[in-house]
Formats: structure tokens, C-alpha cells, sequence
């Protein structure tokens, strides 16, 4: 579904400055239905690169194929952003209309979708939100948090085949997050949408089927979530960390399975531990 | 320890008379120490960043009051203007409080506005860069070229530059990387304890508040549903569930190690606490 080959990428600068190169060569393939969590220290090139992946930005090296159109391509431009929707790191950055269903449905409208059809998806988006008392409302009157549902729920209504959130629940309340995250899941178990979450959670990123991790522009590891946050001083080295549960038996430094990560597993291990040598 | 901050049944509605009439903040009441370190926790909103922009004259109650030390905030202009100054916020979206060339500029804007000497800008700049771990070459940057967490490090350096007596600040770790988290909070933390700098931080990270906090305030819809040490707070699990909110995830493992039958407390919210709580258990146990 996202072939990202050797992708290089420099943002434009001033004559008198010297260019500064961001993404240094990044190869991922992304397989249809996947969802992959992409994380990495702060300016380490993940909203760059998700930009490229629906074509805001494109790359000054390689190619990024959508659905094996290149996204350089730009009379395709418009199916690349059909098929890759996005939610942007800052919702403010995403708001477009003074009503809050006029926003939602704002792609859609772009789409040349008949006025029932967008009717039925905006409706279904902002309750998949939790957002639908607020359809009237203005969105710059919003909260933080009620503001970025309402950016979610305008790429739902899109129902591309990828979709692109980045950090979609820095601003969310521990429910809020549940509730994003569980729609994110079903999307892509049910529906099988391609997710690719951008995220600084450790908690987020063990619910994906894969964890890529960047690093000053590079790719450094691409696992699933039990290898990579097992490896808990290679995560710290990358200026990131792990989930409580694998922090906890780490500590504790007595030979638990750090692969564990969930509460349950991390329970059982626990109870086998303090087991152990009990009868001597 | 002496009250620094006071607000006095502060009320806040927005779009008084139109259709859109919203009490954002109701009735709430309470006082902050000299010195605190102090959590604000709540469902989005809840009124949290309503409330806070409050604390520095940003926006006028509709009724109440806010006392600092002692003195209401909106009774002269020169009350006001020393409010700004004593209390230093920042922003939960730190693109909002951005607007300079370059990265120092913008830091360098409040310590300006405040009538300081250039050499003293200049130390101010520079030490509080540091402080959030920008690099030099960062300074001489547009701020608007920076990634997320960037951003937001720079709007903290610009308000750690004016030396607040009361620092607040709206969620100063969202969308920071994790080493970012620990580093900026144990920033803040050292600040605090240098300066004696009162610190009300906005956070919706249950393991980020019952690590830092003194004491946890937790808004639900514009009142104050509870407050106290964060013991006293996540003891109360199921309230704070049907607010929106949640325990740390140590928390819910050592639920799920009662309920299979393992005696552990209730109250451990720290890794460091459960580490500790499980090494005595195991040590009781050989020991016996
Ligand atoms: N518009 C821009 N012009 C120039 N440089 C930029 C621009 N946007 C980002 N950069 C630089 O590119 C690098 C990567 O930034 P990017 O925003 O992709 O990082 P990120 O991984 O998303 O970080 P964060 O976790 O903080 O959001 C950073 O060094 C940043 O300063
Ligand atoms: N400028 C505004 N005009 C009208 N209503 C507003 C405005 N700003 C916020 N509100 C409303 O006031 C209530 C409280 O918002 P506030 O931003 O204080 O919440 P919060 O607790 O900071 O939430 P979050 O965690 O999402 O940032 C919300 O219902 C919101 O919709
Ligand atoms: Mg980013
Ligand atoms: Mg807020």
C-alpha cells in the first residue's frame, strides 16, 4: 500500500543558507491493512515523512508510491490524497470551516460526493468521535482536546484506504485516547484500513502490529512491539521508553520476560516470580 | 507555607447571550502554597485551560476572583500589568505564543516587555535555552522551522526567561519524546526548587501527575470534582473512570495482581513504588 523507496528529503532554504537534509534515505513498505506505529525523538522526521506520504511534501531523492502511484506524479495528486488521509499534528492547522460539520465534511465536499452520502459518513464520523453534540458548534471555540476529535473525525468521513495520524491523541484525555485508539483498531481489523500512527504513547505503539522507529532522519529499527520495547536501554539510547509494565521488570532486574508488555501477561509473569522459590 | 494564588468562586462563561452559551468554569475555589507543585487534571474540557488563562489576567472573570498574594488581579491596571509578569504561562498549543524571526527573539520577548538590560536578555536567553535543552545553533533558527516538540521548547524557554513567581503551564509535555518528558519535567522540577517557584502544570498523563505533583486539583465540567496528594486522587479510581480520566498503568498491574489473588496495596502509582512493594513481598516471602 506506502512503498517509501531510499526517500531523501530537504526543505527548501534561503539562497545564503546551506541546505539541511532531514530524511536521509528511507526504505519502508507498508503492507495493505498493517498498522504500523512510527515513533522517534522530537525532529527526528516523522511528520516530514508522513507529509510525504500523502504528497504534501515530495521527495528530493527516491520516490513514495501510494498504491503504486507516485506521489511526484502531479495530475495524480488528487488519488494520492483520496486514498491516504491525514491528521495533522496540530488540528488548528487542520480546521477550515466556522461550523463543525461543514469541516468534517469539508474532503468529502472536495470528493464530489452526493450531499446524502456526505450526510451519512459525517454523521458516522463525528459519532465514531464522540463530537456529535458539538456538529453546530464553531471549531475554534473548541477545546484542545474536542478540537483534534473533530480533525479525526473529518479524515474518517474520507474512509481513505491509509490513514495518517499524527500523534492524534497528544491532547486527550485518558478516555478520549481509548476511544480514539479503539476506533483506529476496529478501522483496521474491520475495515481493514492501513493505519500508520505517529506517536510519542509507548502505550499506543504496543497495539499495532509493527513499530518502526526513527532517529536522526534514519530508520533504526522496524519490529514488532514485544522485540522492540523489550529492548528497554537501546529504547532510552533513542531518546524514547517503554510501557510501566516492561519498566517495572526491568527494575525489578530478576530475569522476567520483558516481552510481556501487557497488563495481564506482565500480571502472570509477576505472579511467577514472587512464586518461584516459595515452597523451599 | 503562605497562600501565593487564591481564586475566589471564580465563574466563566463564553458567548454570554448567544446560542452557544457555555459555563466553562463553575464556582470553583481554591488556594496554591507559596512554593507548591501542583497537577491539574481533567476530561477535555473540563475548563482546565479556561481556568488557568485566569491566572494571569487573560481573560477576566466572568464572576469571582484571583487573588495574588492577597491582592485581586483586576482591581487596578497596575495589579494587572504585575500579574502578567509574576505569572508566567504557556500555552497548550505552543504555535499560539510564536510570532519572532528567530528562536532567541522569541525568547527574548518577554524579558523585553519587562524592561530588562540587554546583557541581562542576553544571560536570560541563554540560560533558559539550556534549560530545555535547545542547542545554540537552534537560537539564530525561525521558530516556525522547528518540529513539534521544538516548538514547544521554546515557547517553555520564553516564559522560564521572565523568571515567573508562578510558572503554569497547559499540557508542557504533549507531543514531547519521552526523554523530553523526563528531561523537561526534571527541568522544571530543578527550576522550581532553585527559584521557589510555584508550578501548576496541566497534564492528562495519570503517570506524569502521580510522578510530579504535590497535589492533584481534578476538574470535571467546570467544577472541581477533587483534590489532594496523588495517594488521596487515584485511590478514588472509579470516580476518576467515570470523569474521563484513569490510573497509571502500575496502578491497573497491581489490580490485576489482586485480583489473582496476590496481596499488594491499592496505592502504588509509582514504578519506583511498585518495584519497592515487590521486592519487600518477595523478601517476606524467603525469608519466612
Ligand atoms: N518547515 C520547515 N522548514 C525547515 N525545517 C523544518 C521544517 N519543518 C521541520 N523542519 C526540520 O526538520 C526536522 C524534522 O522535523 P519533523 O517535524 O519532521 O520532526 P518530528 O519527528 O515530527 O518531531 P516532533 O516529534 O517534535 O513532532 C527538524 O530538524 C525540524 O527542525
Ligand atoms: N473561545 C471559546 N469560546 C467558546 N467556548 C469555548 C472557548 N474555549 C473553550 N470553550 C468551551 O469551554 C469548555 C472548556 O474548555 P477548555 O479549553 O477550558 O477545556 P480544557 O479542560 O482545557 O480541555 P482540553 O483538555 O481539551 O484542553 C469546553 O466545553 C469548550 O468547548
Ligand atoms: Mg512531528
Ligand atoms: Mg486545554
Amino acid at each position: 500500500m506506502i512503498k517509501a523507496e531510499k526517500v531523501i528529503f530537504e526543505y527548501p532554504v534561503q539562497e545564503n543558507e546551506e541546505a539541511r537534509e532531514v530524511l536521509h534515505g528511507i526504505d519502508l513498505h507498508v503492507k495493505k491493512g498493517e498498522f504500523v506505529a512510527l515513533l522517534g525523538h522530537n525532529g527526528s522526521g516523522k511528520s516530514t515523512f508522513a507529509k510525504l506520504l500523502n504528497g504534501i511534501l515530495v521527495p528530493t531523492g527516491g520516490k513514495v508510491l501510494i498504491d503504486g502511484i507516485p506521489t511526484d506524479d502531479e495530475d495524480r495528486l488528487f488519488d494520492v490524497r483520496k486514498r491516504a488521509g491525514m491528521v495533522f499534528q496540530n488540528p488548528d492547522n487542520q480546521i477550515v470551516a466556522t461550523v463543525v460539520e461543514e469541516d468534517v465534511a469539508f474532503a468529502c465536499e472536495n470528493m464530489g460526493l452526493p450531499s446524502q452520502e456526505i450526510r451519512r459518513r459525517v454523521d458516522n464520523a463525528l459519532e465514531a468521535v464522540g463530537m456529535s453534540e458539538f456538529k453546530l458548534h464553531a471549531p475554534h471555540m473548541l477545546s484542545g482536546g474536542q478540537k483534534q476529535r473533530v480533525a479525526i473525525a473529518g479524515v474518517l468521513a474520507m474512509e481513505p484506504d491509509v490513514i495518517i495520524l499524527d500523534e492524534p491523541t497528544a491532547m486527550l484525555d485518558p478516555k478520549g485516547r481509548q476511544e480514539v485508539m479503539n476506533a483506529i483498531t476496529t478501522l483496521n481489523r474491520e475495515k481493514g484500513m492501513t493505519i500508520v500512527l505517529i506517536t510519542h504513547h509507548m502505550d499506543e505503539a504496543c497495539r499495532a502490529d509493527r513499530v518502526v522507529v526513527m532517529h536522526g532522519g534514519s530508520i533504526v529499527t522496524d519490529d514488532v512491539p514485544a522485540r522492540v520495547f523489550s529492548q528497554v536501554e537501546k529504547m532510552h539510547r533513542l531518546s524514547l521508553g517503554v510501557p510501566q509494565t516492561v519498566e517495572l521488570m526491568y527494575e525489578l532486574n530478576e530475569g522476567l520476560d520483558l516481552t510481556r508488555l501487557s497488563v495481564e501477561d506482565c500480571a502472570a509473569e509477576i505472579e511467577k516470580y514472587l512464586a518461584k522459590g516459595e515452597d523451599k | 507555607m503562605t497562600d501565593i494564588l487564591t481564586v475566589e468562586h471564580l465563574m466563566h462563561v463564553y458567548g454570554v447571550g448567544t446560542p452557544f452559551e457555555k459555563v466553562a468554569v463553575n464556582d470553583v475555589s481554591f488556594s496554591i502554597g507559596s512554593g507548591e507543585f501542583v497537577g491539574l487534571i481533567g476530561h477535555t474540557g473540563s475548563g482546565k485551560s479556561t481556568l488557568i488563562q485566569h491566572l494571569n489576567g487573560l481573560l477576566k472573570p466572568t464572576s469571582g476572583r484571583i487573588l495574588i498574594h492577597g491582592e485581586d488581579i483586576h482591581a487596578t491596571k497596575e495589579n494587572t500589568r504585575a500579574a502578567r509578569f509574576a505569572v508566567g504561562l504557556v500555552f497548550q498549543y505552543p504555535e499560539h505564543q510564536l510570532f519572532e524571526e528567530t528562536v532567541r527573539a522569541d525568547i527574548a520577548f518577554g524579558p523585553k516587555n519587562m524592561g530588562l538590560g540587554e546583557s541581562e536578555i542576553e544571560r536570560r536567553v541563554i540560560e533558559s535555552a539550556e534549560i530545555v535543552g535547545l542547542k545554540k545553533s537552534d537560537l539564530d533558527r525561525s521558530p516556525f522551522e522547528l518540529s513539534g516538540g521544538q516548538k514547544r521548547r521554546t515557547a517553555l524557554a520564553g516564559v522560564l526567561a521572565m523568571e515567573p513567581e508562578v510558572l503554569v503551564l497547559d499540557e508542557p509535555m504533549a507531543g514531547l519524546d519521552p526523554e523530553g518528558r523526563r528531561a523537561v519535567m526534571g527541568y522544571v522540577k530543578e527550576y522550581h526548587k532553585k527559584h521557589g517557584t510555584t508550578v501548576i502544570f496541566v497534564t492528562h498523563s495519570m503517570e506524569d501527575a502521580a510522578q510530579n505533583a504535590q497535589r492533584l486539583i481534578v476538574m470535571d465540567r467546570g467544577r472541581v470534582l477533587m483534590q489532594g496528594t496523588p495517594e488521596q486522587v487515584f485511590e478514588r479510581a472509579d470516580e476518576l473512570r467515570a470523569s474521563g480520566l484513569d490510573t497509571p498503568q502500575v496502578t491497573d498491574l497491581f489490580s490485576a495482581l489482586r485480583a489473582r489473588g496476590i496481596d499488594v496495596p491499592q496505592s502504588v502509582y509509582t514504578v519506583e513504588q511498585a518495584v519497592r512493594c515487590l521486592r519487600e513481598l518477595k523478601g517476606g516471602k524467603t525469608n519466612a
